[in-house]
């Protein structure tokens, strides 16, 4: 059934393999640049990551401008000042970001410094308020993931007014992203886990809410499909390579379904609590994904009821009558989340995370001002938000 | 309003089962949430005895809001008797327990690769092995898990998968269609549940006065206040004598000659040490009779009269006895007997020689421990009628519908009972039939023999009855529904009137109540179900009488729609052939059940084609798709 009208938009050159970080040099020369400056965080550095790329780059006799290495967890303006500063002094021309959605982010966060020639980020907070061509920019996400690498989203934090700022913008896709399996291999089971259910949450979440479109849904099942193939395999047996170049891919499709079709209350809710509670964001996502899709189901089960299909396989498909199928969507993810406490840890309600329960109210509070919130298939008032953060503690 | 779990024993996995707002709304709770729960899970060509089949446990909102007679909980599965729905009611704690752990429903499925029972607390399920429980009876079953937990529990008869095994619940069960047999299939052994949680009200104050409003209705109504408590279910024998319902013989007859040895009163007099009844109750109908020395549960109505004048037996004392070993042993005493009274008959036919006779009492203490045990004839009896009836022959007279044994009230005097009988849901059951022989005989007295009016009020009664269950209510109660008046004075010229007016009352029940939609009947009716007053205050739910009878056309058309998906098709709504082709009395031409006449009004009221599948147009308006 087609929308009556719908845009999709990813220019992103994808390149996925076993190598693929050894394309950088030609990517950097088709671009026609030669000094990128390169994004990362310390936790990318002390795991070798940066070491293995810039061996991919060392016989290409390109020189790399410089390297900033301090991005903090959930990003910053600081640090978006600081690296654009060091951008600007070391003459760069491009940029590469060799890390999670913090760091990828804040290199969109320097792109936008640098090409609008601004020292006031602030001013471009919002949507398509951008004017000029950004720095040719590459993506490497070490994490699967945000699916920053190929969304047209950047969320940087603004610590002096304590909030998330999003900058929204098509301009702000890279120009390439490259999936190697070295950059998540050693990723620890806790944060495969957590990742991959950030993925399967905008997966869903594209595939059910009100700006969705066909190329986002045939992203989004492709996502799906992955993720039900490759997490548990991925968490129990990390050094299994195409399993976390698979999850790779589906971040990466999640975050391209999404990128266009948006996400809905689970972000808007998971945003609030990971502000108000400091929660990890991929397994706050995680824990509050069934309660919503409970709160969605009158509206979004036949959306549901398909997902099922990718979420479970066919054998499961079949042997659920079709009335039962949206329900038993919701069921698979709880028991996915189970499997995955089990394995790892991960937690599944929020009292486990470490929530209180005299948070929810803010969180409720906070969550009605997030942008998100307006693309959920069903309107979600603050006593819905509370009644489901409830169920979710 | 708590969550529901759902337990897969093959995986020991337990999850949260989505049960969202709407779904409450639509469905209330109790056996038409159960319904929806198997409509969504249970594929066409499951086998009841399969790991693929799901036990819905489900309480009602009117649990623990200690509404008049509110203890009661339902659990709903795939009938390995019938092969289609059945729902089975039951009055013990374990519902109100289960509440307090904070859970509304337990939905169990898979099969547990040992022998197992489960612990439902407030934190969640816990699988115990359950070996030095098997093989216990029921009570002893319960008295091992001990403490002040609720408990299900089944004994030898669901063990051995006899086909109408009960599941108890203190001395109450959820007796029909072989829930036990299910349990027993997935090596389940019981479930208990503990819990500390209070029920929220949507008007506390409130909720108190609608309860002592109801009390008192209940306490000055001559059958809830005065009979029922007095003689128990029982008291209805002399009612079902009178009117010539009271099957005897395998229902070959309406009367039998020494009714008053195994009545309600002589019960009372001769082996009644007290009253008593479910928690929250009011009515209090349960027997509490003398079996070896200990003070144990007295035989309902139902037993007594299949165990009694079905058998041609006039020994009480050896119903009550039964009555005892057959819950010890966990199975169904309708259904038991309804087989008991078939072999009978066989054995007089000739087709079968298996040793039982009509009046013969002295082996069938032996047979029912066989049947619990399927030993010899007893594994044959286990089957039930109808698959007796295929391999040995009189199906005219294997007196059941559907599959599941008709209970004592014989409906060729009370034909609209036979209609319901033959389109309830789960079989032979008289409440799912809308229990009309309250209408024909033993409350009001419309004419029985007519088949004017019967499809209308038939769907009304059993749409009723459907509501009242989901809500969590006995059906005691109900009998307050028909002012006392009427039924204190059965000769006064109003009652008189009441009745002629209930024969051609038909077309106004379809205009004002079946075919009118729910919201143009805003009402709350405080004598003819307080249910829906009791509900609102309780839920905050828009609960009157509109809306309530369509909660229960919605659950009946719900379960049928499941049975349909699961095979029936509209010649399973029959009666076996001596209800419908023999005269109960020569002398009368009108003492069988017509039931093809009513089948078509029927029908017509309920917005079934003729092939009894509701059409598209109903399902839309009941939101069922």
């Amino acid at each position: 059934m087609l929308p009556l009208y719908y845009e999709f938009y990813n220019p992103v050159k994808i390149i996925s393999g076993r190598k693929a970080l050894e394309n950088i040099p030609y990517e950097l020369g088709i671009m026609q640049v030669h000094k990128p400056m390169i994004v990362t965080d310390k936790g990318v550095v002390d795991n070798g990551l940066l070491d293995i790329v810039l061996n991919c780059m060392k016989d290409s006799g390109l020189a790399i401008g410089v390297i900033y290495a301090e991005t903090p967890p959930d990003s910053s303006i600081i640090a978006v000042n600081k690296a654009a500063a060091l951008f600007r002094d070391n003459a760069c021309d491009s940029i590469i970001a060799v890390g999670g959605g913090s760091v990828i982010d804040t290199a969109k966060g320097i792109n936008i410094v640098i090409s609008e020639e601004t020292d006031d980020i602030i001013r471009f907070v919002g949507a398509e308020r951008l004017t000029k061509i950004q720095k040719p920019f590459i993506a490497i996400p070490t994490t699967s993931g945000t699916g920053s690498e190929v969304t047209l989203v950047s969320v940087i934090y603004n610590p002096d007014k304590n909030v998330k700022m999003a900058f929204t913008s098509n301009l702000l896709l890279p120009k390439v992203t490259i999936l190697d399996p070295r950059m998540t291999i050693g990723l620890p089971p806790f944060l495969t886990a957590a990742t991959g259910m950030d993925a399967l949450t905008h997966a869903v979440e594209a595939y059910s809410c009100l700006q969705k479109n066909p190329l986002s849904d045939a992203h989004a099942i492709a996502a799906i499909t992955l993720i039900r193939d490759n997490l548990i395999e991925a968490v129990k047996n990390g050094k299994n390579e195409q399993a976390r170049l698979s999850l790779a891919n589906a971040s990466l499709f999640a975050g391209a379904a999404f990128s266009n079709s948006m996400v809905g209350s689970v972000h808007g809710l998971g945003h609030a609590t990971g502000a108000v509670a400091h929660t990890h964001h991929g397994m706050t996502m995680a824990i509050i994904l069934p309660h919503v899709m409970d709160f969605n189901l009158e509206k979004a089960s036949e959306n549901y009821a398909a997902l099922l299909l990718h979420l479970a396989g066919e054998e499961i498909y079949i042997k659920t009558p079709a009335p039962g199928r949206a329900k038993k969507a919701i069921e698979t993810i709880r028991l996915m989340n189970q499997t995955l406490r089990d394995i790892c840890g991960m937690s599944v309600t929020l009292s486990q995370a470490g929530v209180k329960e005299d948070q929810l109210e803010e969180i409720a509070r906070k969550a009605m001002g997030d942008g998100s919130m307006m693309f959920n298939p069903i309107e979600m008032e603050y006593n819905d938000a509370l009644r489901v953060l409830k169920s979710a503690f | 309003m708590g969550k529901v779990l759902k337990v897969d024993l093959t995986t020991k996995q337990v999850i949260e089962y989505p049960w969202t707002d709407q779904d409450r709304k639509l469905f209330i709770g109790g056996k038409t949430m159960a319904a929806k729960i198997l409509y969504d899970n249970i594929q066409a060509g499951t086998d009841p005895f399969s790991s693929d089949n799901y036990i819905v446990i489900t309480t009602s909102p009117l649990n623990g809001s200690a509404a008049p007679s509110s203890s009661r909980f339902n659990m709903s599965t795939l009938s390995p008797l019938t092969g289609f729905i059945i729902s089975s009611n039951c009055g013990g704690n374990f519902g109100l327990h289960l509440k307090r752990a904070g859970y509304d429903g337990l939905v169990i499925t898979g099969k547990a690769d040992e022998k197992t029972w489960l612990e439902v607390t407030e934190t969640g399920v816990a699988f115990h092995n359950a070996d030095n429980l098997w093989g216990l009876t029921t009570s002893k079953t319960q008295e091992e898990l001990g403490g002040k937990t609720g408990k299900l529990v089944i004994g030898p008869g669901g063990e051995n998968l006899v086909r109408y095994a009960g599941v108890f619940s203190q001395e109450r069960t959820a007796g029909r269609g072989g829930v036990g047999a299910v349990m027993g299939y997935k090596n389940l052994k019981a479930v208990t549940a503990t819990g500390t949680k209070k029920p929220e009200f949507w008007k506390p104050e409130k909720v108190r006065k609608v309860n002592l409003s109801w009390v008192k209705l209940l306490k000055n109504h001559d059958l809830t206040g005065d009979k029922l408590p007095k003689y128990g279910s029982a008291y209805l024998m002399k009612g079902m004598q009178k009117h010539s319902i009271l099957a005897t013989h395998n229902f070959k007859y309406g009367q039998y000659k020494d009714w008053e040895m195994c009545s309600g009163h002589t019960l009372a007099k001769d082996h009644l040490i007290k009253n008593e009844g479910c928690v929250t109750c009011t009515v209090q109908c349960a027997r509490a009779v003398e079996v070896n020395g200990n003070k144990v549960k007295g035989p309902e109505l139902e037993t007594l009269g299949l165990l009694g004048p079905n058998l041609e037996n006039n020994n009480i004392r050896a119903i009550i006895d039964w009555n005892f070993q057959l819950d010890e042993l966990g199975i169904d005493t309708i259904s038991v007997a309804g087989s008991v009274a078939l072999a009978m008959e066989l054995n007089e036919n000739g087709l079968w020689n298996n040793g039982l006779e009509f009046g013969k009492i002295d082996n069938l203490t032996q047979l029912f421990e066989d049947i619990a045990y399927r030993r010899g004839i007893g594994n044959e009896l286990a089957e039930g009628t109808k698959r007796m009836s295929e391999k040995f022959g009189g199906k005219a007279y294997a007196i059941h519908a559907k599959g599941l044994e008709i209970a004592a009230y014989e409906p060729r005097s009370a034909v609209g009972h036979g209609l319901g009988l033959a389109t309830a849901n789960r079989g032979g059951c008289h409440l799912n039939a809308g229990y009309m022989v309250f209408m024909e005989g033993l409350g009001l007295q419309m004419d029985p023999y007519t088949t004017m009016s019967k499809g209308a009020l038939v769907m009304f009664m059993q749409n009723a009855m459907e509501a009242v269950a989901a809500a969590g209510s006995c059906f005691f109660p109900v009998f307050a529904f028909v002012p006392s008046f009427l039924i204190e004075k059965p000769n006064n010229f109003i009652t008189k009137i009441v009745n002629v007016v209930l024969k051609y009352s038909g077309l106004v029940v379809n205009l004002f109540v079946n075919w009118m939609p729910g919201k143009f009947l805003p009402l709350h009716l405080p004598f003819m179900l307080p249910h829906t007053l009791a509900l609102k205050v309780v839920t905050g739910m828009n609960t009157h009488f509109g809306n309530f009878k369509d909660i229960g056309d919605r659950g009946f058309n719900l379960e049928r729609m499941f049975n349909i998906r699961m095979g029936l098709t509209a010649a399973d709504d029959t009666l076996p052939s001596r209800l419908t082709d023999e005269l109960q009395d020569p002398n009368n031409p009108k003492s069988k059940v017509p039931l093809k006449r009513m089948l078509k009004d029927y029908y017509k009221a309920r917005g079934w084609d003729e092939n009894g599948i509701p059409t598209q147009k109903k399902l839309k308006y009941l939101k069922l798709v």
